[in-house]
């Protein structure tokens, strides 16, 4: 008869073990010092830098595995079953990233061609004008009729102005433009917070509606759907002081396509 | 923690609804998987109906496209993982522990638990029927369709968190079963005197476990999009659909061979019994099936040749598509070989098994046509892979399970099912299989695609659509048949241990199975254990003639029952249905499972008991 | 007919136990291995910042690294003490490792928020998403063994732990290298490696 009896007989001392432990720790300030740029071995390493790093991190896996994890010493059944899935995982993410990026370069050209540059959060912050009410707004406020500019930049889904102001009850006529060769966009003014519910229900609302639902109460004004390359305008009453949002409900624009519009 | 359980105190006995509730028993989790999955094939099965009887004509107005959608996106994943994924699992569950030698599984609470979290979250995900949001893009559900601006009601929610929900079943019970075929087999059981109906559980399990967590990642991510704002799979922030196809396949093609592989098992344990002679070739049939399990990774982006992937992607997918046929090959070859030259017995059993050699041939040789991805580009999207899929999985998978149910069914209950009813069930269901998908071919070669929920008349396609839909009919009325043969039989008169003269170790004990299955553990003797026993004993001059004397029951340690997992699964349960209504739901979910847990942990397996 | 609860017949003479906690972590590679491809695949897909190399701080990441490191010598410490049954050592070995485990989880929920105010999100763009993905489920591995760590201190201290029990601490331990071994592949990829991935300009080929 067969017992559950464990091994206890054959594993590293306490001295061994702190021997692994401080080999892991060397390892991985061995690492960090490569890509530590105050030493700078980095550039010297060149291509070589990724299979070194991948080579040291895996010695510390294996370390782990086999003693730590006692792998070493066990029955090999237990590692068989234990590196099949680890074998399959690499193998099969490896061809997943071979399909990705071997054979397939659509997705690249489209984030090199779209991707924005990050200047730090300060100065991101700055130009969305998010914190400060009265900072990033060009507009002046005025009390009889406003005109408001606003375009689609280029052909990212983003409008030109991330917050536009007017006064409370002035007569707002905003003049939008929409210099893309291939997108479609409009614009659109709707209650705080309500950007998505207004672009869900525009989508069910379709192209004939200009992606807006007809009725919809949440819409304060907006613009006709602008095929690429054009302009096109809406005037409306400027409503009740607050914290107003435009969007572009063109089916998946809202996501990147908004602003504020605040009124005072 | 130990007042937890000194609360209700743990059940000691099998009696009534409780005893179901609480059961540990491997054969009793075998028939609740068995009933629930029926249940689920009628819905499932309804479902097709509606799709059968919307296309039975051209311009038809039974449904609209939104309720058809749900049609067919239910129908196929009610079918999956409801219906094939749990009638095997039953199978496991009751012919492993006894085809081995064993009294249960390594884990019986785990096995009950995972029960108990697959039949929550099959109900979780019919649950979006009653409140009208209904999963509609499909059983593989493409990105970005099922994006939050496509997609807007919680349909695809339900449909990623029932998945979550079961996949977690579903991995428990293979990790169960893989150490119990490891670890559990009796003296004398090597690997290769293992019954091949074990062989395609052990491999049929490795799938399960390293499949399902990368459809979990796939689902995550799509839950993440839809309700948590990344953009995983939205191309106008950088993300990209085809990830989400690549994740789907990698987990769905092995996906397909858990599928087809214990029906596999199954016919190679019924072919031998009625052909009354040993399996040909069992070396080859073995190792065929490891291979089909491990080159199953290796062909995923055949569903994907028409999405753009290359020509040197869709070459090598190609390669190892084709290659994949031969093990395939090989077992086909080596069940006619068992054939050959057999005494054949054609109960209702072996006709099943029959059947499915011959359908699944035909379903395979489209399959290879499919391989192909120039011609695959033609037969994409249309009603040629509908027809594929039904001849692997109705003419494979399912009638390999129906083979299963009449052979094992005097084991489970002690009575036959009716001969000439199974009869007519059969004649039924392979003619009305037939009449609903050989059609299909044609249509779609002649252009019909799939998921259309109605086409014009002037495309010709009527007539073969009604004969689809005439065939559906006839196929109802088979499996009317077949639950006629259940209620038919109920009553009838009690079997021996043996009735079918069987090789395997299980046919040496009563039917049905005493609660510890077999007073001693058994020393296997060779392959077919049962035959030499039987031969030899013949031999010399003392034949056995009934089974394996009962002993007092309790003179044998056997787990006891517990209510820990059916508790647990309530847990696992209200997680997933929290994230469906109020998240507050799936902390008290998430209690409710450690709970479960602790008094789980603290609960010894047997319960010290009046038994030594 | 004799049972024994201890000393069940095995096929192998292996713990049941041990092989299901291989098994299910072996399993557990292809979940990470899902999350770590998604977020190769996405590397230089962002679209806007912030990315790696502006919010990425390595030196910190090393030091919890070697926290992690650490807490998986204390752990085989805790079994070792558990197999030479004393049980003093044992509990506090386990209290160690999970007091690690914690000060791992302060570093990582120090750094999500480091990121979150320089306006990484989950939203924002595809490393947010990728990126609080992976170490999101690998940091709710980590909690989730550290209950246990706690839990099985508790155990120990009422003298539940002994030789006869080692095998509870063996299959905590194994569970808790595991996540170590995880961090060690996140680390590499998402830090030393990816850790100075930049926007578009840098891309290869832009």
């Amino acid at each position: 008869m067969a017992h559950e009896t464990e091994h206890t007989s054959n594993h590293p001392s306490f001295n061994q073990y702190v021997v692994i432990a401080i080999i892991l720790f060397a390892i991985t300030i061995v690492e960090f010092g490569i890509i530590w740029d105050k030493i700078g071995i980095e550039d010297d390493l060149g291509a070589a830098v990724i299979p070194i790093l991948i080579g040291l991190s895996a010695i510390k896996f294996a370390i782990v595995i086999m003693y730590y994890m006692h792998l070493k010493f066990d029955h090999r059944l237990f590692g068989t079953v234990f590196v099949s899935g680890l074998v399959l995982s690499f193998l099969v993410g490896g061809a997943l990233l071979a399909l990705f990026i071997s054979f397939d370069g659509e997705p690249r050209e489209y984030a090199i061609a779209n991707a924005v540059p990050y200047e730090g959060h300060e100065a991101s912050e700055a130009a969305e004008g998010h914190e400060d009410a009265d900072a990033g707004s060009d507009t002046p406020v005025a009390a009889g009729p406003v005109a408001l500019a606003v375009g689609a930049v280029g052909e990212t889904l983003a409008f030109s102005e991330t917050s536009i102001t007017a006064t409370s009850g002035s007569e707002v006529t905003i003049t939008f433009d929409n210099p893309s060769s291939n997108n479609q966009h409009n614009l659109v003014i709707v209650q705080d917070g309500t950007k998505d519910a207004v672009a869900t229900d525009g989508t069910t609302a379709g192209p004939a509606n200009d992606w807006v639902a007809p009725g919809d109460a949440r819409v304060v004004a907006n613009t006709a759907l602008l095929a690429p390359g054009t302009s096109g305008d809406v005037t409306f009453t400027a409503p009740a002081p607050g914290t107003y949002q435009f969007v572009c409900t063109f089916p998946g624009h809202n996501f990147t396509m908004f602003g504020d519009f605040i009124v005072r | 923690m130990a007042a937890i359980t000194g609360v209700i105190p743990r059940p000691t006995s099998y009696a009534g609804i409780w005893g179901w509730m609480t059961t540990v028993d491997h054969k009793r989790i075998a028939v609740l998987y068995g009933v629930t999955a029926f249940i689920l094939l009628l819905i499932g099965g309804l479902e097709a109906g509606v799709i059968r009887m919307q296309l039975a004509s051209a311009d038809n107005d039974l449904v609209g496209p939104g309720r058809f959608n749900q049609m067919f996106t239910m129908h196929a994943t009610t079918m999956v993982f409801m219906v094939i994924m749990p009638l095997s699992v039953s199978f496991f569950n009751f012919v492993i522990p006894l085809a081995i030698g064993a009294r249960d599984v390594a884990f019986p609470r785990l096995n009950a638990l995972s029960f108990w979290i697959f039949l929550f979250g099959a109900i979780l995900m019919n649950v979006s029927f009653l409140v009208n949001q209904v999963p509609d893009a499909g059983w593989f559900s493409y990105a970005n369709l099922t994006e939050k601006p496509f997609s807007v009601n919680r349909g695809l929610d339900f449909w990623a968190i029932g998945l979550l929900v079961m996949g977690t079943s579903s991995v428990a019970g293979a990790l169960n079963f893989v150490v119990t075929i490891i670890n559990l087999r009796a003296p004398g059981m090597s690997m290769m005197r293992m019954p091949v109906f074990v062989w395609m559980t052990l491999i049929t399990s490795i799938l399960l476990v390293l499949a399902f967590p990368v459809i979990t990642v796939g689902l995550i991510e799509l839950v993440m999009d839809r309700n948590f704002g990344t953009h995983f799979f939205i191309p106008t922030e950088g993300g990209d659909p085809v990830l989400w196809q690549h994740l789907f396949w990698v987990f769905g093609h092995p996906e397909v061979y858990i599928l087809i592989l214990p029906p596999m098992g199954i016919v190679s344990e019924v072919l031998p019994t009625f052909s009354r002679k040993p399996l040909f070739g069992y070396p080859f049939i073995v190792f065929s099936g490891i291979v089909i399990g491990i080159m199953g990774w290796a062909v995923w982006s055949h569903h994907m040749f028409t999405v753009g992937l290359g020509p040197v992607a869709n070459s090598v997918f190609t390669i190892t598509t084709m290659l994949i046929a031969v093990p395939t090959g090989v077992k086909i070859f080596n069940w006619i070989g068992t054939l050959w030259r057999g005494s054949i017995e054609f109960s209702t059993s072996m006709m099943f098994a029959l059947g499915f050699v011959a359908l699944f041939i035909v379903g395979g040789l489209s399959g290879i046509s499919h391989a192909v991805s120039p011609s695959d580009f033609q037969q994409q999207d249309t009603y040629y892979i509908v027809a594929h899929i039904h001849y692997v999985l109705f003419g494979g998978s399912i009638f390999g399970i129906f083979a299963g149910i009449y052979y094992w069914w005097p084991k489970i209950t002690g009575k036959m099912l009716n001969e000439t009813t199974g009869r007519l069930h059969f004649w039924l269901t392979f003619i009305g299989m037939n009449l609903t998908f050989f059609p299909m071919h044609f249509l779609g070669l002649n252009g019909m695609p799939r998921r259309i929920y109605t086409y014009s008349a002037e495309f010709g396609w009527e007539n073969l659509n009604q004969v689809a839909s005439i065939g559906y009919v006839v196929l109802f009325v088979g499996f009317l048949a077949f639950l006629f043969n259940v209620w038919q039989t109920r009553n009838s008169r009690k079997v021996g241990h043996d009735p079918w003269d069987a090789p395997g170790v299980e046919w040496s004990i009563s039917s049905p199975p005493p609660p510890y299955n077999f007073a001693e553990l058994p020393q296997i003797e060779g392959r077919d254990h049962y035959w030499i026993v039987k031969e030899n004993a013949e031999a010399a001059g003392t034949p056995i003639t009934g089974p394996e004397a009962l002993v007092d029951e309790s003179t044998i340690h056997m787990p006891s029952p517990s209510y820990w997992p059916i508790f647990t699964a309530v847990g696992v349960a209200l997680i997933g249905g929290g994230l469906l209504s109020h998240y507050a739901l799936s902390f008290v979910g998430g209690a409710i499972a450690m709970m479960g847990i602790v008094g789980w942990s603290n609960e010894p397996a047997a319960a010290p008991s009046e038994h030594h | 007919m004799a049972h024994a609860a201890e000393h069940e017949y095995t096929t192998t003479g292996l713990s049941h136990r041990k092989m299901l906690m291989w098994v299910f972590l072996g399993s557990d590679c292809l979940f990470f291995g899902a999350l770590i491809a998604t977020y190769m695949v996405y590397r230089g897909q962002s679209l806007v910042g912030p990315y790696p190399v502006d919010i990425i701080d390595v030196p910190l990441t090393t030091v919890s690294t070697f926290v992690l490191l650490m807490s998986s010598f204390a752990m085989v410490q805790a079994l070792a003490a558990t197999q030479a049954d004393n049980k003093k050592a044992l509990v506090t070995w386990l209290l160690v490792t999970a007091g690690l485990g914690v000060i791992f989880i302060g570093f990582q929920i120090y750094e999500f928020n480091a990121f979150k105010n320089e306006g990484l999100t989950l939203g924002g763009n595809l490393f947010g998403a990728t990126f609080f993905t992976l170490t999101g489920f690998h940091g709710a591995h980590v909690t989730l063994g550290i209950i246990w760590l706690l839990a099985m201190a508790y155990i120990g201290s009422k003298g539940r732990l002994g030789p006869n029990t080692a095998l509870d601490v063996e299959l905590l331990g194994l569970y808790w290298h595991f996540v170590d071994i995880v961090w060690i592949v996140i680390f590499t990829l998402l830090y030393l490696i990816g850790g100075f991935d930049a926007g578009p300009a840098s891309l290869p080929g832009g």
